[in-house]
């Protein structure tokens, strides 16, 4: 994961809807009329793409939920958070700003 | 030929009567459409005119199509029906492609696109001693989130003819060339009484018809088995978020299952004994 993406903060994409069910996520995008079922890892993310977390802190979080490091987790989450960029549930939002 | 008129019938929310100089014909769509007839005055009527060298199918006075004999002129009034039953039906309901049928008060639904072999899967667990539902348009309520009855008559297609043989309409020859290429089954036929109020899901089988295959029965994930029956409905996109949480809502209580099936009493016997699995747990939603 760049620097970039670690600072990125992403949010979840206005208008849609979601429904949990035994754990996956399935998300209705009424604009495009597509839904899409996220399993449990991925709406873990997607639930924390909030719009002022930042990946690297995404990262973080999970990393203690998961009891793995969070450089093993990093790439993976930054993968996850580029999917959900890539169907339109998050939005690209640029990355914040470097202190 | 003297005039026929046939009973009102309400299909969800479309409501009619069909005025004929056939009487054949009156008298086929009384009995395939037994199941949803009404008392009182209709909304809408149908007339449906000439013999012989052309048939003229007509809404309220406005024609809808001219066709060569009574068979089409059957299926096209049938199918007419059924479309404007599922877009009244639709104010109210998320409409889901799908065959049904009913157990004590219980409803396994049999989502699939044209083809899949959910009527002749329904009329088989109908003649096991399930009561009839629909063949092909289940009707979810958006706020009480049950199955509402549609006991429209049962289209098997030529295709199916071969394993429903008993089922096979009396031939009558005022009605010729009826049944060409589609049987309109009234409910009755099958010998149970079909469903007269709303009733929950509890299990869902997604039948697909694959000759030369074992027939299994596969559990399936209730969110994807969401979303192919969303993508089969008729009009998921226009209730949008209500429909997800309705079919969502709806799912919760379901075990969900892929049936792959060439073997028609097999398949059946799969279904009906997960039904009584399911019914015996007392919930769907501890899958």
């Amino acid at each position: 994961m760049n620097p970039d993406e670690g600072s990125s903060t992403p949010r979840r994409s206005r208008g849609l809807a979601a429904v949990e069910l035994d754990g996956d996520l399935v998300v209705y995008d009424p604009a495009d009329q597509v839904l899409h079922v996220l399993n449990p890892a991925a709406a873990l993310v997607w639930d924390r793409c909030d719009g002022t977390t930042t990946v690297a802190e995404i990262v973080a979080e999970l990393s203690r939920w998961v009891a793995r490091p969070a450089t093993d987790l990093a790439g993976e989450i930054a993968a996850a958070v580029a999917d959900l960029r890539h169907l339109g549930l998050v939005d690209s939002d640029p990355p914040a700003p470097r202190a | 030929m003297s005039p026929y008129r046939t009973a009102r019938f309400r299909a969800l929310g479309f409501d009619f009567a069909v005025d004929t100089g056939d009487a054949a014909i009156g008298r086929h769509l009384d009995a395939a459409l037994g199941a949803l007839r009404v008392p009182g005055a209709p909304c809408h009527r149908y007339s449906i005119d000439g013999a012989g060298g052309g048939i003229t199918l007509s809404l309220d006075g406005h024609r809808l199509v001219a066709v060569d004999d009574r068979a089409a002129a059957l299926s096209h009034l049938l199918w007419d029906v059924n479309r404007r039953a599922i877009e009244a039906g639709g104010l109210r309901h998320l409409v889901l492609h799908a065959a049904a049928a009913e157990h004590g008060g219980q409803v396994v639904v049999l989502p699939g696109p044209s083809g899949s072999g959910k009527t002749t899967l329904v009329a088989a667990l109908v003649r096991a001693g399930l009561r009839y539902v629909t063949d092909e348009a289940v009707a979810l309520g958006l706020d009480d989130r049950l199955v509402h009855p549609y006991a429209k008559p049962l289209d098997v297609d030529a295709g199916s003819w071969a394993v429903l043989a008993d089922l096979a309409p009396a031939a009558d020859p005022d009605l010729a060339p009826y049944p060409k290429d589609q049987w309109h089954l009234p409910p009755a036929s099958l010998g149970s009484a079909p469903l007269a109020s709303p009733a929950p899901a509890i299990l869902v089988v997604a039948p697909a018809y694959r000759p030369g295959r074992t027939t299994v029965l596969v559990p399936a994930p209730r969110s994807h088995t969401l979303v192919s029956m969303a993508e089969q409905s008729f009009n998921f996109g226009h209730h949008g978020s209500r429909a997800l949480e309705a079919l969502a809502g709806a799912l919760r209580r379901c075990r969900c299952f892929r049936l792959d099936y060439a073997d028609l009493d097999r398949a059946g016997e799969l279904v009906l004994a997960a039904l009584e699995e399911v019914a015996a747990a007392g919930t769907g939603s501890e899958q």
